[in-house]
């Protein structure tokens, strides 16, 4: 990839605002069905008394923003590894009809070996009402930019 | 099993998933299109998304706790409710899982306090999965919310 993001593309403390995906019953209760059968994320009535209807699985959250994390950046940048997700905080359920988007901040970053450099970020992801649905802070290492002229 | 009955350094066996090539394309297509890229490029096996590793795990918690509740149910004990985790914490991975690896998971609690509220205990559990050949590829540690036993009053 030529004009791949690079770690020198990133900027301690921005903050960037990126996707967008409504999340369906039936999605829901597919990946729910595949990864976390449980009677509140399978069926909205068995969920009433427990989490007042359906919600999503957290797992299903974190593949979503994983999805809207490659759509944004990560399938056009130069990531050499994603070593950890060092805290993902499931603070607000995700139900049928949600609309979810991302804020991500760069909160470090570092130069390695390599030549690479690794960030950490801190994303959101947020629902139609402007709340925090779920937090995830992880780490990517990213080549570095080649200098004109090197090797 | 109620909050009550969990004690740390307490570890269980979760049993084993394989990771066929469709699995893994197939959760690159709905969340990872890097894998799907990957795909389309052949040569080297196919690496499964970290998140699919431990969603994973998730799936083998849930059926080895059916598994103890219709084992309760059947006793005619009363069933703990079912609580939400808040969340978990260090997860990496040793290395990556291809397609045709099969990873048997395990966890141990390592962690137990009681909330402000009486009928939930916080556990804290470590989760781990390794591979055929005995490399850990997953490791996490996840809180979850536990029902209290409590007496009717």
């Amino acid at each position: 990839m030529p004009n791949a993001l690079v770690f020198e593309d990133f900027s301690l403390d921005e903050i960037v605002d990126y996707g967008s995906v409504v999340v369906s019953a039936d999605e829901i209760i597919a990946f729910a069905r595949e990864f976390d059968p449980q009677p509140f994320h399978l069926d909205d009535e068995a969920a009433r008394g427990a989490t007042g209807g359906l919600i999503a699985s957290g797992w299903h959250t974190a593949a979503l923003l994983l999805r809207m994390n490659c759509d944004a950046f990560l399938t056009r940048a130069a990531v050499v590894d994603e070593p950890e997700i060092e805290e993902i905080c499931w603070q607000l359920p995700v139900r049928p009809g949600d609309r979810l988007r991302v804020r991500r901040r760069m909160l470090a970053g570092r130069v390695l070996d390599g030549p690479t450099g690794e960030v950490e970020f801190l994303y959101e992801v947020v629902n139609q009402d402007e709340l925090v649905a779920m937090t995830q802070r992880s780490l990517v290492v990213f080549e570095r930019r080649r200098e004109p002229g090197a090797a | 099993m109620f909050y009550d009955d969990f004690h740390i350094g307490q570890a269980a066996d979760l049993g084993q998933a394989t990771f066929s090539r469709e699995a893994i394309l197939a959760y690159g297509r709905r969340f990872d299109p890097r894998i799907v890229a990957r795909a389309a490029e052949g040569g080297a096996p196919l690496a499964a998304s970290g998140l699919h590793v431990a969603a994973a795990a998730m799936r083998r918690l849930v059926d080895a706790r059916n598994a103890l509740r219709t084992a309760i149910a059947g006793r005619g004990e009363t069933l703990p409710e079912l609580g939400v985790s808040p969340g978990f914490k260090d997860m990496r991975w040793g290395r990556p899982v291809l397609e045709g690896d099969v990873v048997r998971y395990s966890m141990e609690t390592i962690s137990k306090r009681e909330t402000s509220k009486p009928k939930w205990g916080l556990i804290g559990n470590r989760f781990r999965g390794v591979n055929q050949r005995g490399e850990e590829v997953l490791v996490f540690s996840s809180l979850v919310l536990v029902a209290r036993r409590l007496s009717k009053g």
